[in-house]
Order: C-alpha cells, then sequence, then structure tokens
C-alpha cells in the first residue's frame, strides 16, 4: 500500500464502522443452536466486519460439514450405536452431538474472527447488543436441529 | 512587585505546566484569568479545552476547541484534539478526515501516524492499522504513538505468543502509561493476572489521580483474588475452556452413569456447583470488592 493510499479515507459517515457481537452470546448461540446458530452469529459478525465476500464461503463450508456429520452416522448405523454408548435415547444423543458440533462451529469462526476480538479488546471496542442476533440464532438454530433430528429419526 | 504574566504567551506556559502534571483546577485557573484579558488567544483557548479534555468534560472541550478553529483554522494541536473528542464520540469518520488532513500538511509526523493507527484499530481495520505504525516508525522509530499502536496490533494479531512491538515499547517508553497499559493487556490475555495486577499497582502509585488506572487495578485485584483462583481456567481459556467443561461433563457423568453409578452423583453435583459457582461469584466479587 503505497503513502496515498494510507491517506485514503477508509471510514464514511454513511456506513457503520466495523464491530462485533458479544463473545459470549456467540457461544450461547453456537451451543443452544448447534452449527445453523453458530452460523446465523457468526454471518452477524462477518457482515459487521465488512468480510462477507471472505468469510462467509469458510463458514458455510464449516456448517455444511458440521451437519453432514449426524447424517453420515445415521446413514451408516453408527448413530444408534452412539446413542446406545452414551446410554441416551437417540433424539438425546442427537442433540447432544449437534450442541457439541455447534460448539466446534463456534471454535472453526471464532478462529477466523479471533484477532479480530483480540483488537476490539485491546483498543477498548465495546461489544454491539447482541440479544436480536443472538435470538435469531437460537430460533433459527433450533428449528434446524429439530428438522434433521426428525429427518434422521424417521429415515433411519 | 507584579507577579502577574505579562502576556498571554506566559498565562499559556503556566496552564501547560499544570495540565502536564495533571494539576487542572490550578490550570484553569490561570487559565480564567488569562482569558479574561486575552478571549481569543488560540493558545490559551487550546489549553482551556486540553484542561476540560483531560478532565472529561468532552462537550465543553469540543465547544473550546471548536472556538480555537474558528479564531485559527490551521491550529494543528486543536485539530488534533478535535479529531480526539471526534473519535471518542464515535464520529470515526470525521476524526479520520481531520487526521488524514493533518497528515497531508505535516506527511513526516510518526505521531499522527500513531493516532491513525489507532483510529484504524479502534475500527478493527487492522492490516491498515499495522500498516500506519509501520509507517510511521520509519520517520521516528522511538515514537510512543506508533510503538502503542503497534504493540497493540501485535496483541492482536498474535495474542499470548512473545510481543516484539510491546519490548520495544517497553525498552523506548518503560515511564509511559501507555506502555503500562499495553503490557497489562498483554498480560491479561496471556492468563498472566497476577502479574498484571502488580504492574498496574505500580503504575498507580506513580499517578494516583488517574481512574483509568484506579478502574484497571480495581478489575485485576478482583480477576486476581483468592476466590477467583478456582475459575482460572476459565479465565485463561474464556469460552474454549466453557466449552471443554460442558462437553467434558456431559460425557464423563454419562459415562460414569454407566460405568460406577456410585460416582456419578457426587461428580454431577461438584460439577453443577462449580458452574454455578463460575456464573454467581464474578459479578458478586464486583459488588463486595
Amino acid at each position: 500500500m503505497s503513502n496515498d493510499d494510507l491517506l485514503r479515507p477508509t471510514l464514511s459517515a454513511y456506513s457503520r464502522p466495523p464491530a462485533l457481537y458479544h463473545k459470549t452470546g456467540f457461544a450461547l448461540a453456537a451451543f443452544f443452536g448447534g452449527p445453523v446458530g453458530a452460523a446465523v452469529y457468526s454471518l452477524a459478525n462477518t457482515a459487521r466486519l465488512a468480510r462477507l465476500k471472505q468469510d462467509a464461503p469458510t463458514i458455510v463450508i464449516v456448517t455444511a460439514s458440521a451437519l453432514l456429520i449426524p447424517v453420515m452416522l445415521a446413514h451408516t448405523g453408527q448413530f444408534a450405536v452412539l446413542a446406545d454408548l452414551a446410554g441416551m435415547t437417540p433424539r438425546g444423543a442427537g442433540e447432544v452431538l449437534l450442541r457439541g458440533l455447534g460448539l466446534a462451529c463456534f471454535g472453526a469462526t471464532y478462529f477466523l474472527h479471533r484477532r479480530f476480538f483480540r483488537a476490539a479488546r485491546v483498543s477498548g471496542v465495546e461489544t454491539l447488543p447482541s440479544w436480536p442476533v443472538g435470538i435469531a440464532a437460537l430460533v433459527t438454530g433450533w428449528a434446524a436441529n429439530a428438522a434433521l433430528m426428525g429427518w434422521i429419526l424417521k429415515h433411519h | 512587585m507584579n507577579d502577574q504574566p505579562a502576556n498571554a504567551a506566559v498565562y499559556a506556559e503556566q496552564a501547560f505546566y499544570f495540565i502536564e502534571r495533571r494539576r487542572l483546577a490550578d490550570a484553569k485557573r490561570v487559565l480564567a484569568q488569562g482569558l479574561t484579558q486575552y478571549p481569543q488567544d488560540p493558545d490559551l483557548l487550546f489549553h482551556s479545552a486540553q484542561a476540560e479534555w483531560l478532565g472529561d468534560e468532552n462537550e465543553t472541550a469540543e465547544n473550546t476547541v471548536r472556538q480555537v478553529l474558528v479564531v485559527d483554522p490551521a491550529h494543528a494541536p486543536a485539530r488534533q484534539l478535535l479529531a480526539s473528542v471526534l473519535i471518542e464520540r464515535g464520529e470515526y469518520a470525521d476524526g479520520e478526515l481531520l487526521l488524514i488532513g493533518l497528515l497531508r500538511e505535516y506527511p513526516e509526523s510518526a505521531e499522527l501516524y500513531g493516532r491513525y493507527s489507532r483510529l484504524m484499530l479502534r475500527t478493527l481495520h487492522l492490516e491498515k492499522a499495522e500498516q500506519l505504525a509501520r509507517e510511521g516508525l520509519r520517520y521516528d522509530p522511538e515514537d510512543n504513538e506508533c510503538l502503542l499502536a503497534a504493540a497493540l496490533c501485535e496483541t492482536a494479531r498474535s495474542g499470548a505468543r512473545p510481543n516484539a512491538g510491546l519490548q520495544k515499547l517497553l525498552g523506548a517508553h518503560p515511564e509511559s502509561m501507555s506502555s503500562v497499559h499495553a503490557l497489562v493487556v498483554a498480560l491479561v490475555d496471556s492468563g498472566r493476572v497476577a502479574e498484571a495486577h502488580r504492574i498496574a499497582q505500580g503504575a498507580m502509585r506513580v499517578d494516583p489521580a488517574n481512574e483509568h488506572l484506579v478502574t484497571l487495578v480495581r478489575e485485576l485485584r478482583i480477576q486476581n483474588h483468592w476466590s477467583m483462583k478456582p475459575l482460572w481456567p476459565l479465565q485463561k481459556w474464556g469460552w474454549g475452556a466453557s466449552a471443554v467443561m460442558w462437553l467434558g461433563g456431559i460425557i464423563v457423568i454419562r459415562a460414569l452413569s454407566k460405568s460406577a453409578p456410585e460416582l456419578a452423583g457426587p461428580v454431577a453435583y461438584t460439577w453443577l456447583g462449580y458452574c454455578i459457582y463460575s456464573w454467581v461469584w464474578p459479578p458478586l466479587i464486583r459488588r463486595i470488592l
């Protein structure tokens, strides 16, 4: 970047400056909303960072891979074995698995934005009010989890 | 003998002496005297704005600094101060335009590059913040603002890993408050709360009137309290530790209920107690201490 590029304005009074939603809300949305809840929350963060083009494909791939795991387990007959091992009903085991996968997705997408979370921390930037995004992520995540579990239990 | 200052410059010098030592009441008294005689003097007005800004009277400071710019639109320190006021109020784009204007006039001012870099870091433009700090350090490798910006950028990028930027900052300006702040942030980030607390306490002894430091020491004292020690893994690894705790707890309790049912109950209650402690105690201790 030349000196002229460096001195070109980056911010605009007509668009919101980059910011992040709360990390706690992110973890909770991922835990209770599963991979889809984590995806909704991290896409909201990505949009506020104006990085949808760069980061959205990674988020979609991570979420799709996470959702494929229970489907593949069910397809290969391992889902019932897993539930039996854990001493749970298939639905209960599925819920725990989706929560674990939600947290894994949270970890992966948090890693993607980790430097921005740290930059916000070291420069004392306050996070955005996170309730609306958190609720949207939870509702979408719950619906997706219920639909996926319903499909798995019906077809396998 | 008349010991009253003879002209505006002497009043300004006296006021600056007090401002540097954070004796804001004395500075304001001298400035009030000076401004009754020289109400349009840009330097006296600027120091007034500076004293107001340091005393957290941001709105009054903005009005005063705008008065300076009416009298002397090119007054560089006043434009810098206005940029700080605007940034503090969240008007980042206007603050940026002021800083760019100043940088175009003073293209070799490392301090301005440092300030612009801090603004970019605050608005999460990490790459540009790093480049600006690097550019500023080309003009003055010892500049405090640029070294601080570079150290913060490195902390944001590499977290707890060894931080060359911070080493440089502490080497060049061990006395600076911003060095202390950067060091404390880096130490807290790497989970070294006790060291961060000790350093912040030392800094507070040097500058006991600094409210920011008092708040920081209080927060670190809470984090370093003996009753918070059991929560150390959660403090150090944050949400990673929470996730492991939740999933690990569920899996271990499930496994125990099958393999050793007599242990499952006590382990589950201990785990639940720890979870409740981690939720309830931190906010409670903040009220108590």
